[in-house]
């Protein structure tokens, strides 16, 4: 049996107002794929629907304010009907609520079909120490912060230095080993969604806090030695991609983001592998 | 006295050895007339002759009627049994009214399947609902219990939790389940071999095809049958589907609708759309409600919306209060932010439309409560009857300002019975398990109440709710708060009148008065009159819908 390929899937994540809906909009405009985009909140995601015309991306609503629970109404019915179309995404991002722990969110991405390229939870710069404390939420903001792969402090520009020196603690004494970056949704979209060889300047030309290197020859005995090989990038490697070739001639398709590393069957050619690291 | 009017068409007298009206300016009657299928007199036959009628049905001489009981949070979900084998702890009546009787072994169980296998073909998926191992002492179900059932169809065995599903090694080898799956959920033995556990519906949906199932099943128009009917056959003449998605789909609401007005289909419904979503679209899903409730008819109504704001207490996924859980993780989290909860609910209450809000945890009734006094000092609706339902662990400072409020709470008070023990022993302990459902309380205070069943959660039925409302046992024998007991008369009460008052519906039904739906439900014996404890055994004939009786085709 050949495995088919497998649509990898994305979860964004982080307490409402930390900038999903911008985010999403910047993955719209940017990318170069054919996205599905799942949101939580009908309605709430002002996504702009030109973009999504002449993009042939599309958004597809979620009915549930928890969308890993009802049955029949669930992100796996979904995700199912993702896997009827005829001409299926490059890409799937979802958009996990407000309220809910990516981990669940993204525990959807292993059905047949797909996999799971990361978690990336923003936190909202301006509200973070509040939240954290909440009697109410705090909780649930810890579970999305250690939820994470990649975390982005938001709205960084609109607060000043030491509350947003505050929140990194904060943040970084939940996900220790959780890469975090400090940059806009603009930036931050395209180090998800255009990260190629050749066409990396998107990520890197205007920011100074991220640098690129391509590393053109890279070739793997097999899945083992791959994996091992990526594990061992040094941590402020926040994001890879590339095409690789094993020793018996199958290629793979290599995503990592921040600290997950995803491995998948493709059959399009090596490309070399791309890292951009926080400088 | 005779009357000057001549009788209508159908015009009917219905004769019993009592009457139970739930109306306390006359508790008791012995004849009812029915017109039209409203009550046009309750009374004795002297009282209802005074109308004219000749037609006297006597057939219910020797059996007590009493107003029809009155569900306010059930799930259409109850007719799955129509489509899927039970498989539960406590034996249940099918929707088609068999008695399915409990699996209390592992044995049992694959047991049950074998049978079943052994009628399909090879292949084609068995997928068995409601088993409830929480009470099992037997060794843990694994996919090897399920390979002696058959090794020749994929199993999928759901758990009444809804949390939980077993499959059998042929489901694992058809999707490739193996040792380090990344998916979360899936379970292992000790040597690294998936268990054939598959925890929440993520992992659950790796079975792809038999968790497919499961959710057509929502739509489908036998369950929509198999929940008109197991609602009849336990005597429940009005029964609600609290928080489905019926409104967002024409397709589906036209089936719905259409269904629910065939003479056959033998209970009235209150249909409540679930709130979903941001703040965004609710100005949409208020005016998609509305119109929706423009095609109600006599036996479908659409009076109240609901939100579901957190998850189950023997889930642990609750939000309470400190301290919290005494055993376990607390994976309590709310579904929706709370600081967003008064911008939800705002159109809706503005609207003039009543919001049923579950909240098992006291964390979560609290954010509920604090939303409505939000929404009433800006909106002043003093009739909005907003509930809480579940209202498991409300605290008594909750329940004054609910009442305060003008609010209401809707107990799932069977929990005692069925969960009271692993409440006590796991997850909140004995202080906060005994006030659980505090119905007595609730009463000092005077905040209205009604029970509920939460069917498919537990039994469709209001004796049941009744006796555990009266009783507070357990399945061990002890009396789980005792202090919260309430009179058989109050627990009537709550399951027939004060549970139509939340559904906005006690115009119409909750009690038998003139003008209103002659809904009466059946019983061979008076529930006032038998042993407290004997209560949940009184024998249900059926119902009176609309002045039209209707036998329960439950098997005794
Ligand atoms: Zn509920
Ligand atoms: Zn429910």
């Amino acid at each position: 049996m050949t495995p088919t390929p497998r649509i990898p899937v994305l979860v964004i994540g982080g307490y409402l107002g930390a900038g999903k809906t911008t985010l999403i909009n910047n993955v719209l405009s940017s990318a170069t794929q054919r996205i599905a985009v799942v949101v939580n909140d009908f309605g709430s995601v002002n996504i702009d629907a030109s973009l999504i015309r002449e993009r042939h991306n599309d958004t597809i609503e979620l009915t549930n304010g928890c969308i890993c629970c009802a049955v029949g109404e669930s992100l796996a019915d979904v995700l199912f009907s993702i896997l009827d179309r005829t001409e299926l995404p490059e890409v799937v991002v979802i958009e996990a609520s407000g309220v809910a722990n990516p981990a669940a969110v993204a525990a959807f991405a292993h059905i047949e079909g797909f996999h799971h390229l990361g978690n990336v939870v923003l936190v909202d710069g301006t509200h973070a120490l509040e939240t954290s404390k909440d009697p109410l939420v705090g909780r649930t903001f810890s579970l999305q912060v250690q939820a994470a792969h990649l975390l982005a402090i938001t709205k960084s520009d609109e607060a000043t230095d030491s509350v947003i020196s505050e929140v990194r603690s904060i943040v970084s004494s939940l996900a220790p080993s959780t890469p975090l970056v400090l940059t806009t949704s603009a930036t931050l979209s395209s180090l998800m969604m255009n990260v190629a060889p050749h066409a990396d300047s998107a990520v890197t030309a205007t920011h100074t806090e991220f640098s690129t290197t391509t590393l053109s020859h890279v070739s793997a005995q097999d899945e083992k030695q791959l994996f091992a090989f990526l594990q061992n990038f040094p941590p402020n490697v926040v994001r890879a991609k590339g095409i690789v070739e094993l020793a018996n001639g199958d290629r793979r398709l290599v995503q990592k983001v921040g600290s997950t590393i995803s491995i998948s069957q493709t059959e399009l050619p090596t490309t070399g592998l791309v890292l951009i690291s926080l400088k | 006295m005779t009357s000057t009017q001549p009788p209508h068409a159908g015009d009917v007298i219905y004769t019993a050895r009592l009457i139970r009206t739930a109306n306390p300016s006359h508790p008791t009657a012995t004849a009812i007339a029915v017109r039209h299928g409203k009550v046009l007199s309750v009374g004795t036959l002297e009282d209802c002759q005074q109308w004219g009628i000749t037609t006297i049905d006597r057939q219910f001489e020797d059996k007590v009627l009493t107003a029809g009981f009155v569900e306010a949070h059930s799930h259409v979900m109850t007719g799955m049994y129509s489509t899927f084998p039970f498989v539960g702890w406590f034996g249940r009546h099918m929707p088609d009214g068999r008695w399915v009787d409990a699996v209390k072994s592992t044995d049992e169980l694959v047991e049950r399947l074998r049978t079943i296998a052994a009628e399909k073909e090879s292949g084609s998926p068995i997928v068995v609902a409601g088993f409830d191992p929480i009470y099992l002492d037997t060794e843990r179900l694994s996919c090897h219990h399920l390979d002696e059932a058959t090794t020749q169809h994929p199993i999928f065995v759901y758990h009444a939790s809804g949390h939980l599903a077993t499959v059998n090694s042929f489901v694992l080898n058809k999707y490739d389940i193996g040792p380090n799956h990344p998916a979360p959920g899936v379970g292992y033995h000790g040597d690294g071999q998936p268990n054939g556990e598959l925890r929440e519906p993520a992992a659950m949906a790796l079975a792809r095809d038999e968790f497919r199932l499961l959710g057509r099943v929502v739509f489908a128009p036998e369950t929509l049958d198999g929940f008109g009917q197991t609602m009849r056959n336990a005597g429940i003449t009005t029964a609600t589907d609290l928080g489905n998605v019926f409104h967002n789909n024409e397709e589906v609401l036209k089936t719905v609708l259409e269904t629910t007005e065939k003479e056959s289909f033998p209970v009235r419904m209150a249909s409540v759309p679930r709130i979903l979503g941001g703040p965004d679209g609710i100005d949409e899903m208020v005016s998609r409600v509305l119109t929706a409730r423009t095609h109600s008819h006599d036996k479908m109504h659409m009076p109240v919306v609901k939100m579901v704001l957190d998850g189950s207490i023997q889930g642990f996924t609750a939000v309470v209060n400190w301290p919290g859980y005494i055993t376990g993780e607390d994976h309590g989290l709310f579904l929706f932010p709370p600081e967003q909860v008064v911008d939800l609910l705002r159109p809706f209450h503005q609207a003039g439309i009543g919001i049923h809000c579950h909240c098992n945890g006291s964390s979560t009734s609290g954010v509920f409560i604090d939303a409505i006094e939000q929404l009433l000092r800006e909106h002043a609706w003093l009739d909005h009857r907003h509930t809480i339902t579940h209202a498991q662990l409300i605290t008594h400072a909750q329940m004054r300002k609910a009442k305060n409020l003008g609010m209401s709470a809707n107990f799932f008070v069977n929990h005692v019975w069925f969960w009271g023990e692993q409440h006590r022993d796991f997850t909140v302990g004995p202080d906060r398990a005994s006030a659980m459902n505090p119905c007595a309380t609730a009463d000092r205070i005077g905040l209205q109440y009604s029970f509920h069943t939460d069917s498919p959660v537990t039994p469709a039925g209001h004796l049941h709710t009744m006796w555990a409302a009266v009783n507070r046992v357990t399945p061990h024998g002890s009396v789980l708060g005792p202090n919260e007991r309430i009179e058989v008369d109050r627990a009537f009460h709550a399951v027939t009148i004060d549970a139509a008052y939340q559904l906005h519906m006690d115009h119409l039904v909750g009690s038998l008065e003139v003008g209103k739906y002659a809904d009466m439900t059946v019983l061979e014996q008076d529930p006032y009159e038998v042993d407290a404890m004997a209560i949940r055994d009184v024998p249900v004939w059926g119902t009176i819908l609309g002045g039209i009786p209707s036998k329960s085709t439950a098997q005794r």
